[in-house]
């Protein structure tokens, strides 16, 4: 392994400890198209599946996919977005990026033709030319690590959009989902999540964002979906319970009752409001500020 | 399930439980992971004032769950924070 760990946020190791207890296991209740993010239900009859091909074109009408030759995915996971994206605009080349091997390796196994999957945090990303839009989904919660302080988070993050602007195109835009905390705060952020869970991770604060991303990216659009990210959880627990013995045989019964217990509480988070999940579309601002009078 | 004591002579799935069974299975059952006697546990105080954290909390809805053998939320304690009202919700 020759990855590098990235200025700010969980190193891949931590992803590692995550995204790859196998992608069997994720297969049994995530949707058919391997999303590990909220989906966005327009209707409440819609399936799961459905619902994330709803939240997959949000984020891909936000980044510009009908006029986009080239789009890149922070944090792809298994590739679900980019294959949607290819769908709508088969020409369009998409690059992703993960820390993951698993995920990775599966991405490649697929060979879809116009995607390619680097194993490279955003941190070391140096592409030959800029993107016509960025979507980053569900790893923002990554970028930042529980033992920084406020103002290093905040620079960490003010990176990464930084990182954003340099490789995207005047007027790109950048269309980001994350969970945020809303009615907590991360002296409160279980250890449990912190150590069996998401070793490494530490969630912002929409206003963490904002500082972050200011005179950098304005912000276009935003959602909060606490409700959605609840259910998206529900769906997955009913299918992890329903696969309980397949689960079983390939993880065993300690990391099952963790995963079992990590959905339940996530559900009881974003029920209660303690975290939200945020939708964000942000526009590239010009590098040029007005000029001032010279007297 | 759980591996408290007080849950083995009980059938695992497909319990049919009225309000004060349920009652009494809360009680024993926060008595058993606070190790609390239960007539010290107030049906009506929140879980949260007998001491339950979010862990526990999400740990007895499931393990409720099972032995009714029927799902219940996860968030179910949270909209019905007492013994009294989680039992009676699940009744009505
Ligand atoms: C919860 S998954 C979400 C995956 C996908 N976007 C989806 O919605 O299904 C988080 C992803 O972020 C990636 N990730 C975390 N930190 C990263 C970083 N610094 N650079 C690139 N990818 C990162 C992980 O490898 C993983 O693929």
């Amino acid at each position: 392994m020759t990855l590098s760990t990235p200025h700010t946020g969980a190193s891949a190791e931590a992803i590692q400890h995550h995204y790859d207890v196998g992608n069997q296991f994720y297969a049994l209740w995530l949707d058919p198209g391997m999303t590990y993010s909220s989906a966005l239900w327009y209707y409440d009859s819609e399936s799961l599946e459905a619902a994330q091909r709803n939240k997959q074109d949000w984020h891909l009408d936000r980044a510009g996919l009908d006029n986009a030759e080239r789009l890149l995915d922070v944090g792809c996971g298994w590739g679900g977005l980019m294959r949607r994206a290819l769908e709508r605009k088969p020409d369009c080349h998409c690059t992703g990026l993960t820390l993951s091997e698993a995920q990775a390796a599966y991405i490649n196994r697929l060979s879809a033709p116009n995607i390619e999957v680097r194993l490279e945090s955003w941190a070391d990303h140096q592409p030959d030319e800029p993107y016509d839009g960025i979507v980053s989904v569900g790893a923002f919660e990554h970028f930042a690590r529980l033992d920084q302080s406020v103002a290093d988070k905040i620079a960490g993050y003010r990176q990464f959009f930084e990182f954003c602007r340099r490789n995207l195109r005047a007027g790109g835009q950048l269309s980001l989902q994350t969970i945020s905390y809303e009615n907590a705060s991360r002296s409160q952020f279980s250890q449990f999540f912190a150590n069996d869970i998401f070793p490494e991770s530490d969630l912002p604060h929409l206003a963490e964002i904002a500082e972050a991303c200011r005179g950098i990216f304005e912000i276009v659009e935003l959602r909060n979906d606490r409700h959605h990210y609840a259910n998206t959880l529900r769906h997955w627990q009913k299918n992890l319970r329903a696969h309980k013995d397949e689960a079983l045989a390939l993880v065993g019964e300690a990391k099952y009752r963790d995963y079992e217990k990590y959905l339940a509480l996530m559900v009881v988070a974003f029920h209660t409001g303690t975290m939200n999940l945020s939708r964000l579309a942000l526009r590239r601002l010009p590098e040029s500020t007005p000029f001032t009078s010279a007297r | 399930m759980s591996d408290t004591s007080v849950l083995s002579p009980v059938a695992k799935t497909g319990t049919v439980a009225n309000e004060d069974q349920i009652i009494d299975w809360l009680r024993q059952y926060i008595g058993d992971v606070l190790a609390l006697p239960e007539d010290e546990i107030d049906i009506d105080a929140s879980f949260q004032q007998l001491g339950l954290d979010s862990s526990a909390a999400v740990g007895m809805t499931g393990d409720l769950a099972d032995w009714l053998g029927r799902d219940i939320d996860a968030a179910a304690a949270y909209d019905h924070p007492t013994i009294r009202g989680l039992a009676k919700a699940l009744v009505s």
